[in-house]
């Protein structure tokens, strides 16, 4: 039995990520350390459960180009019902989803009922909650943005401390939790099943009977509200709400699952392509500032880092039709011994 | 020939409603906004957009679009700027400065080609890509700080000189560009390839159009007005560096959709473009007149959501009055 090329593209990832973990376990001896190990695995949260909800609409042939807006109008949100209201952060948590998934069910109708496409609908979706951020960030009495700290207890007790010494962090375990729920959904049931008929074909799923409407609307939900998730946990860990929450995740997102294995196309991968993507992506980048190296070479890394694991997706998908044919071929000339 | 004039009347009515909405909302509110000052402000400002949405409209035409233009446009700028003040800003230091910068520009966009037509990867990723590649490189090339000219040499005189003391000269630049880009689009074969290509990639390539070689001229095209672009806004500015064209592509795909521009390709034309810039240029003044800065991009994002969904329904819509006429007008002949 010979092995699916999804498990080679997936024993790619895997190989990648050991080979960071490699170089940098070589390079720098405190890497193995708990303390070290406990917050890669925070920083990593971050970008891995953005990820895996992305990993939705890019599984059923699209993309969310808004997680970034959604990130920097929810973030500021939930600073602000900290602030102005005093409420608890495990109350401000669950809002957080609920007004994520919000953002992403405005995506949803916009791109199955409306008709647009993905990338032009959440991008110009991408813009408007970006705005909805800049327009609710704080402001003193002369009118300027100012930024207010989370004094919240609650609140910070998701990014602050760990939970026992050189622990893991809760926000790791709340990434941990929504990724395993998110993989039992992706595999256990009729709606992850359908997103990939969608994702290998949109026109067939629709003529089998799939409501291809209600399979894109609750993949976008999904993203949304992991994005929301992420901007309350976000929150949490710097304590406070910059002007600028937000820039830039969705293009790490991208990266993230494009490294980890899930095809631009659709149909293909899983959520944990997108946590071994997001574990790359998140060892590169400290790697970047553990080497001294300056904040510019973080951005043109990652978009080299999308190009080459796009391009190489491309030949890998050639290589991969090719051995199908090949396969195909054999079993033709010798039906008998196929099996 | 008749029916034809009544159909361009008919694309121009919402857009002069458009602008009459604007100037009556600031006759009401704000009377100074009429200065003349205010104008040449507003004239400066559009063509910058005006001169790079030109060159985005070869690319969005074939149905794709270039997210890195901000980007580019900054890089451009500070090549150019950082090799004319190693010459002492003299004429041919300048020069040189931006024939580097150009090529620069067109190699980046040929690259957009390559990957997007022979490696067959998305076109949103593959510029999402080169915008925080290329916004990474501004600081390698400024060395991190702001390069600045002062009055009087060659670059300052490209960027703010005025004709008869009172326009500014970008204008000028917008005009030929939007004139050029005219020209090529409706008087050559090259620009009907491109509108060929935009409508069917298929049907187009069956007609024997060298898909994948105009594709990548058009991603240089958008690429070279970038680097024209910015150089202008830097030049206007008398100084480049990381903040110069800074999510510009924003404000181009705003004059792109606003102008009538069908992002599926295939459909739009240089004046649209031009109205579009006109219009994003006047809302961004009249915000910062106003001084709603703060709301600046939440308008933005409303008018771009807004005006894309109405596009889409109304395009659907008339695709099926169309087909519903065609039954009517084949059911006919049997009664």
């Amino acid at each position: 039995m010979r092995m699916k090329s999804q498990s080679i593209r997936r024993l790619v990832a895997v190989g990648l990520v050991l080979a960071l973990v490699v170089i940098f376990a070589v390079t720098t001896p405190t890497f193995f350390g708990m303390r070290n190990l406990s917050i890669l695995l925070k920083d990593s949260a971050f970008l891995g459960l953005i990820a895996c909800g992305m990993a939705f609409p890019m599984i059923g042939g699209g993309i969310d180009l808004s997680v970034g807006g959604i990130i920097c109008a929810t973030g500021i949100i939930c600073v602000h019902l900290s602030y102005d209201f005093g409420l608890s952060g495990y109350v401000i948590i669950l809002i957080a989803l609920v007004i994520g998934a919000a953002f992403g069910l405005i995506n949803g109708i916009i791109v199955a009922k409306v008709g647009l496409t993905e990338f032009v609908a959440t991008l110009a979706s991408g813009f408007l909650f970006v705005g909805l951020g800049r327009a609710l960030v704080f402001k003193d009495a002369g009118g300027r943005a100012v930024t207010r700290s989370i004094s919240s207890d609650s609140y910070l007790s998701f990014g602050k401390n760990p939970l026992w010494e050189n622990g893991l962090y809760l926000i790791t375990v709340v990434w941990i939790v929504v990724a395993v729920g998110l993989y039992i959904v992706m595999k256990k049931t009729k709606f992850g099943l359908y997103t990939y008929a969608i994702g290998s074909n949109d026109k067939a799923a629709k003529m089998s009977g799939v409501d291809t409407t209600k399979i894109k609307i609750l993949g976008f939900i999904i993203s949304g509200a992991c994005a929301g998730l992420a901007a309350f946990l976000v929150t949490a860990n710097l304590t406070s709400s910059p002007a600028a929450l937000g820039d830039g995740y969705e293009f790490r997102a991208i990266a993230a699952c494009v490294v980890g294995g899930i095809m631009l196309g659709g149909g293909k991968g899983d959520t944990i392509n997108a946590l071994l993507g997001a574990l790359f992506m998140t060892i590169i980048l400290n790697g970047i500032y553990k080497f001294g190296l300056d904040s510019t070479y973080v951005y043109i890394i990652q978009g080299l880092i999308i190009l080459l694991a796009t391009a190489f997706d491309s030949q890998f998908a050639k290589f991969a039709a090719k051995r199908r044919l090949k396969e195909q071929r054999l079993s033709d000339i010798t039906p008998a011994s196929a099996s | 020939m008749k029916k034809e004039v009544l159909k361009n009347f008919r694309v121009w009515i919402p857009r002069i409603i458009a602008f009459g909405a604007i100037f009556v909302f600031m006759a009401i509110m704000e009377p100074s906004f009429f200065a003349a000052a205010n104008f040449i402000e507003i004239i400066r400002s559009v063509s910058v957009y005006g001169v790079m949405s030109c060159g985005m409209l070869f690319v969005v035409l074939i149905g794709g679009l270039d997210l890195s233009m901000g980007s580019m446009a900054g890089l451009c700028a500070s090549i150019m700027f950082t090799i004319a003040q190693t010459g002492a800003n003299t004429l041919s230091a300048t020069l040189l400065g931006f024939v580097v910068a150009l090529g620069v520009a067109l190699a980046v966009g040929w690259l957009h080609g390559f990957f997007i037509t022979t490696l067959r990867i998305p076109f949103f990723v593959v510029t999402l890509a080169t915008k925080y590649i290329l916004y990474g490189a501004i600081p390698l090339i400024t060395s991190g700080t702001y390069i600045y000219v002062r009055g009087g040499t060659p670059i300052d005189k490209i960027g703010t000189s005025r004709i008869f003391d009172t326009i500014p000269i970008l204008v000028v630049y917008f005009i030929v560009i939007a004139l050029v880009t005219w020209f090529v689009l409706n008087k050559t074969v090259f620009g009907r390839r491109i509108y060929a290509i935009g409508g069917n990639p298929t049907a187009a390539g069956f007609v024997g159009i060298k898909v994948f070689k105009n594709t990548n001229v058009a991603y240089m095209l958008c690429t070279a007005a970038a680097c024209i672009g910015g150089v202008i806004l830097a030049a206007n500015n008398q100084q480049a560096g990381t903040t110069t064209g800074n999510a510009y592509e924003g404000m181009v795909l705003m004059a792109m959709i606003v102008g009538g521009i069908n992002l599926a390709g295939g459909q739009g034309t240089v004046s649209g473009v031009v109205f579009g810039a006109l219009i994003i240029g006047l809302i961004q003044n009249v915000v910062t007149f106003m001084s709603w800065g703060d709301y600046l991009k939440l308008v933005q994002g409303v008018i771009i959501l807004a005006v894309v969904i109405v596009s889409v329904v109304m395009h659907t819509r008339t695709v099926r009055g169309k087909s519903r006429k065609a039954k009517r007008l084949a059911a006919e002949p049997q009664e």
